[in-house]
């Protein structure tokens, strides 16, 4: 990072859009970006972005909308993420491994480079959360997956949760051997919407176990269709535990992991379906 | 639109504010925040793993505790700064200060300026705080002699003495 | 036990060091700008195993800020052991400060000192090796097989079996036979348990900072447990004269053993002699976990014979310890978990320990608090459990019976000691019964393990309780040796000068207490410099479980001098016999009821009348070790779902004879028990194919958080041991040696599943849920 020429630090998109290339990097939290680089020679100007207006969480039509620049911490503490989806926001990000970290670490940056670990991919994948990006010139919403496939380089400048999710049950627990692990074994991150008898929607998605969350709509989609009392909790969860084993099965943890994941599903479902 | 140059010799010309005072400067670019502080010779901010995972250099950037390993020098740009000299000093110390020396809590006291800084941050915003705000506030700076029972009794008293003021 | 008025001791005193502490000050080694300073960085093997055939440093040394590049060519061959240790030192002389062979991945290769770290690590990325690369073997039963040998040199000293890989070994130690051996035995338990590469993890890295003073001496300013061994080795290794060399330790941020080794030192040293100017050299926390020092890995094979009366007919005992690359305590960790665990219960017909500690191509393994204690305890007190289960007994009871009692020996005590023959003692202070009941009732037992019986039948996660007891030791008997110097000034104020060595531990607080509850006066009235080879008189160092009990006794002694000195210069002025006199709030008080101040009896010395300096010195050596008892209480919750193993309480009672401050010996215990959780349920290193640490950095080797411990209760249970100053024994190990066993055992109690295997990871509980089934 030595021959870098310059630090921009511009106070609004438009100055941003003027020096946006393919070969800045663009720092936020500098959780990641700065010891990622350190040795870099080839680096010749870095994007400061913390003044841009992108820290925010307010309630607009029918989303939480987060901008890209809240740390972890801003978002455990909203009250607006308290408040919607049972506090499921607010809970899942107090999992991110420190305090000091989360008072770093941002939506933005957690969501930009993709790790196994990462909590907000996850989360957002739980809410089909969107992402408001912009390429220099002009705005695009995408999905968190049309966002991994994104050819072009754009900035998260927020993300978009809708709020018709608001009253769904929620599951999160990230499994470690400590209680600040910044690994885990495995993350569950479940949403369900369940009315007498029937599922209207169901989401189960899995962290840890690749990098970007994993979760399956096939066998949602199985769950979804029929009625609560024809569905065989043994047989979803044993489903979903091979699936997990089969992602990674020579993986030192695959064993665990398939027991945990049948566990949880199985007392999960139990649960909403209230047996 | 604001922006950091090289000068000259290749080092980027910076201001801030340091424990009140106002500092100008200049860094190397990938100089760490945490090696320009101890260079202008705040010697309390330590270095423990440089990974950011022990929180022993931890310092507060406009009122919220951050890890000074993880960020670059030139982050310090127009910010107000306090380490661990900027809270007190033996002849007067700040309660929290005297809180960890009355309590037990300082043994090697290596862990303790970055432990200090992150309870300071704790105590302005949650003036009363419980055992489990407490040990979640605290859980990124890492103590391998204590085992925190006598800290976290530390910062009960802390915020016990500042409350009655 | 004496009820005793004590002023200084056993009050809970701020520790002297701890408000500038907490104000930041900069009081640890690299907390000083020195001009003219040059970096030291060490380049390290890449390879487990292997031969320079060829080293070429000359594009390193164009290098711009370059000064010195090192190789093997250019030091000293000098085998010695880096073991922090008395002479002569019970650990092999098998290390060289560069070799031109490499025996674990992160050996030493060469150093280069430099303006900048970045022109060390340019020029360490511009030297050239032609390595030949060995087969190299990784674990310590394949390496005793002897194919690949490890210290094939023939310059090395002391190794005992270097064909087979031994760095140390216990063959076949008998120390009782009464009988054939399980002859009388109804029930033969025999388990192995094993405990991975652990590390120290003090938070301050290992830092050495080396200059030549005004008169061309050699300084050492280092992070060390051992100042004087320092010294000693440093002259060894370099050839040069112990005279030239003065080592003068500042505050250190924590070393549990890791600081208890001549780690950087030396090189540093070479580099300052080389280039004449000041070097400093800073290992990273990756450099910390791989290129200092770990716990010896351990695969603890027990076997115990017991009868239904509770009665424990046999023992014995065998240890496999992996010592790494190096044999830096092998021998001495090895025979510690015997001698500090063995003689814990009475052993009616047969007891017996062997050992050996093996090399391997991995990282070195070295002192860590506990010191093989921990190892064998966690075979010895989850034993305890198990026996007392196939005989029916309570396990509380089935303890009681048969812990080693007031007034009892072991024959353990005189066959085993550190690294020789040991020192035949009985046990003249125990309060482990009472810490037991103490224990018991704090975490309430009985009435938990009632209340969890019932609801662990219906429950997804399920709880336990379970205890462990266990010992140390305090210093080493008949060779640990301390002393002390004590000047009194005018105003009635005393200058204390110790070599003892304050790693956090408050040994300077805790020694001034000594001196001022023997002087009459308060802890504020001693000015404590300690750990200066130059002017502080001799001490072994912070190690053993020692500061208190010895180098406690030479400052109680030194204290006593010089309390008879003022005592003589005040009968002198108050004209009266000695035998009137004593001293009392900085005060020589008479029973006729005449005083005079000491403020007076300095002046009248330095000033007035026959004047002179009161000061005294003294030495002292243990003549025995009296050990420290502790009983400990662990309540968990397993989660039957995930394997999660939850801490929920954990109750330690500790018999530390008289504490001498107990706020600081609650929070040495307090550390070491939280350190020893850690290690069951989180620590370990993980070591790729080739031998590399996969997880060397504080986010993949989790030690614990504040979120990660609930209730932790340090007790002090006071007793007097009659051998130690004011009673005292010694607390700084005891506490890590209770969490593996203690919650091996709650699970057990728990979910009825045995685990052998640390640590007590989510994944290994499952699955023995799991195959349990």
């Amino acid at each position: 990072m030595n021959n870098i020429k310059t630090v921009y630090i511009p106070q609004n998109i438009k100055e941003f859009s003027s020096v946006f290339s393919k070969k800045s990097l663009i720092m936020a939290g500098s959780t990641y970006s700065f010891k990622s680089f350190e040795k870099d020679k080839e680096l010749k100007e870095i994007v400061s972005i913390n003044n841009l207006p992108l820290k925010y969480i307010k309630k607009e039509s029918n989303n939480i909308v987060i901008g890209a620049l809240s740390t972890f911490d801003d978002i455990e503490n909203s009250g607006l993420c308290k408040k919607h989806f049972f506090g499921f926001l607010s809970h899942a990000s107090s999992y991110c491994s420190s305090q000091l970290i989360r008072n770093m670490a941002t939506l933005g940056g957690n969501i930009a480079h993709p790790n196994a670990f990462n909590i907000m991919p996850v989360v957002m994948e739980t809410l089909n959360g969107k992402l408001k990006v912009f390429d220099g010139k002009k705005y695009k919403i995408l999905s968190l997956s049309d966002y991994y496939n994104e050819r072009n380089k754009v900035l998260i400048t927020e993300a978009m949760i809708p709020l018709k999710y608001d009253k769904n049950l929620f599951y999160f627990e990230k499994i470690s051997r400590t209680k600040t692990s910044w690994e885990s074994y495995i993350t569950f991150s479940f949403r369900a919407d369940v009315k007498k008898t029937k599922i209207n929607d169901i989401r189960l998605v899995f962290g840890s176990v690749k990098a970007v969350p994993l979760y399956s709509p096939e066998i949602e989609k199985e769950m979804v269709s029929r009625d609560i009392k024809d569905i065989n909790v043994e047989e979803i969860s044993k489903k979903y535990s091979d699936l997990i084993y089969s992602v990674a099965s020579s993986h030192k943890y695959s064993e665990y992991r398939k027991e945990v994941t049948y566990n949880t599903v199985k007392g999960f479902l139990k649960k909403i379906f209230g047996r | 639109m604001k922006k950091l140059l090289k000068n000259k010799e290749g080092l980027i010309e910076i201001g801030f504010r340091l424990n009140g005072t106002e500092i100008k400067t200049s860094v190397k670019p990938n100089e760490t925040l945490l090696e320009l502080i101890r260079r202008l010779g705040y010697k309390g901010t330590k270095k423990g793993c440089d990974t950011g995972d022990c929180g022993s250099c931890t310092i507060i950037i406009d009122g919220i505790a951050k890890v000074s390993c993880l960020l670059p020098a030139f982050y310090a740009e127009g910010k107000e700064i306090i380490t661990i000299e900027g809270l007190g000093d033996v002849s007067n110390p700040h309660p929290i200060q005297k809180a960890y020396a009355d309590s037990g809590a300082v043994q090697c006291g290596f862990c303790i300026p970055g432990m200090i800084m992150t309870t300071k941050f704790l105590l302005d915003r949650k003036p009363k705080p419980s055992d489990s705000d407490i040990k979640h506030a605290l859980d990124g700076n890492l103590c391998r002699c204590t085992g925190y029972v006598k800290q976290i009794e530390a910062v009960k008293i802390a915020a016990s003495k500042i409350n009655k003021k | 036990m004496s009820e005793n008025n004590f002023k200084v001791v056993n009050k809970r005193l701020e520790k002297i060091d701890s408000l500038s502490l907490a104000c930041g000050k900069p009081m640890f080694c690299d907390d000083i700008d020195i001009k003219n300073m040059l970096y030291g960085k060490i380049m390290f093997s890449p390879y487990p195993h292997a031969i320079i055939k060829n080293i070429d440093v000359s594009k390193a040394l164009k290098v711009k800020g370059v000064k010195a590049v090192v190789t093997y060519k250019d030091v000293p061959r000098i085998p010695h052991t880096t073991a922090g240790q008395g002479y002569p030192e019970p650990s092999s002389y098998d290390t060289y400060m560069l070799d031109k062979k490499v025996r674990y991945v992160g050996d030493r290769v060469c150093a280069v000192a430099a303006e900048t770290l970045e022109a060390c690590e340019e020029a360490i990325s511009k030297i050239e090796i032609d390595w030949e690369v060995l087969e190299a073997v990784f674990d310590p039963f394949k390496a005793m097989e002897g194919k690949i040998i490890i210290h094939d040199e023939d310059d090395s000293k002391n190794i005992p079996d270097a064909k087979h890989n031994i760095a140390a070994k216990v063959p076949d130690l008998v120390m009782l036979k009464n009988s054939e051996p399980f002859s009388e035995a109804e029930y033969v338990v025999e388990n192995t348990y094993e405990i991975p590469y652990l590390q120290h993890c003090a938070i301050e890295p290992h830092t050495t900072i080396t200059y030549l003073d005004d008169y061309d001496r050699l300084i050492i300013r280092s992070s060390t447990q051992v100042p004087f061994h320092v010294r000693r080795i440093v002259a060894q290794t370099l050839n040069i004269p112990l005279k030239k060399i003065r080592v003068i330790k500042p505050r250190i941020g924590g070393g549990f053993g890791s600081k208890q080794e001549i780690l950087l030192e030396d090189i540093c040293s070479f580099l300052t002699l080389k280039t004449k100017r000041p070097v400093k050299i800073e290992y990273t926390r990756k450099d910390v976990f791989v290129s200092s020092r770990t716990r010896h890995p351990a695969v603890t094979k027990l076997k115990t014979g017991v009868k239904k009366d509770g009665t424990i007919t046999d023992m014995e005992l065998d240890v496999t310890l992996n010592t790494g690359a190096y044999g830096s305590h092998a021998l001495t960790v090895l025979m510690c978990s015997g001698s500090h665990t063995l003689p814990m219960y009475k052993v009616k017909n047969n007891l017996k320990f062997s050992g050996r500690s093996v090399y391997t191509n991995l990282p070195v393994a070295g002192a860590y608090r506990g010191y093989g204690a921990t190892q064998a305890f966690f075979a010895l007190e989850s034993q305890m459990d198990i026996m007392a289960e196939k005989i029916g007994m309570d396990p509380v009871e089935f303890r009681k019976r048969n812990y080693i009692k007031l007034g009892e020996s072991s024959p353990v005590f005189k066959a085993m000691g550190e690294g020789r023959e040991g020192v035949d003692q009985s046990i003249t202070s125990i309060g482990l019964m009472e810490a037991i009941d103490r224990g018991l009732k704090e975490i309430k037992w009985y009435e938990k393990k009632e209340r969890y019986y019932r609801l662990n039948q219906k429950s997804e996660v399920k709880y336990g309780l379970g205890m462990a007891c266990m010992m140390q030791g305090s210093g080493i008997a008949e060779i640990d040796m301390a002393s002390a110097t004590i000047k009194m000034n005018e105003d009635g104020s005393f200058n204390l000068l110790i070599g003892a060595t304050d790693l956090g531990t408050g040994s300077d607080t805790i020694l001034a207490q000594i001196a001022a509850e023997t002087l009459g006066v308060e802890l504020n009235d001693i000015i404590v410099y300690s750990s200066d080879t130059d002017i502080t008189p001799f001490d072994v160092g912070a190690y053993a479980s020692s500061t208190t009990f010895v180098s406690g006794g030479a400052v109680k002694k030194a204290a006593g001098y010089v309390r008879d000195m003022i005592i003589e210069d005040a009968s002198k002025i108050l004209k009266e016999p000695k035998e009137n006199l004593k001293v009392e709030s900085k005060y020589v008080v008479s029973k006729t009821g005449k005083k005079v101040s000491f403020k007076e009896i300095a002046n009248t010395a330095f000033y007035y009348h026959d004047q002179h300096q009161i000061i005294a010195s003294a030495s002292h050596y243990g003549r025995t070790s009296p050990p420290p008892f502790a009983a400990h209480f662990a309540e968990v919750s397993v989660n039957t779902r995930t394997g999660v193993v939850d801490i929920i309480n954990y109750v330690a009672c500790v018999d530390c004879g008289t504490a001498i401050n107990p706020t600081l010996a609650e929070g040495q215990n307090d550390g070491a028990v939280v350190n020893g959780i850690g290690h069951t349920l989180s620590e370990s290193f993980e070591i790729s194919q080739n031998g590399t640490v996969l997880n060397a950095n504080f986010r993949r080797y989790k030690i614990l958080s504040t979120k990660d411990i609930s209730e932790i209760k340090s007790i002090i249970i006071p007793t007097y041991e009659p051998e130690g100053p004011y009673g005292a024994k010694s607390v700084s190990e005891i506490g890590i040696n209770g969490p593996l066993p203690a919650i091996a055992n709650a699970i057990y109690d728990a979910v009825k599943i045995r685990l052998f295997k640390a640590p007590f990871t989510p994944d290994k509980v499952l699955k023995a849920l799991k195959d349990s089934k």
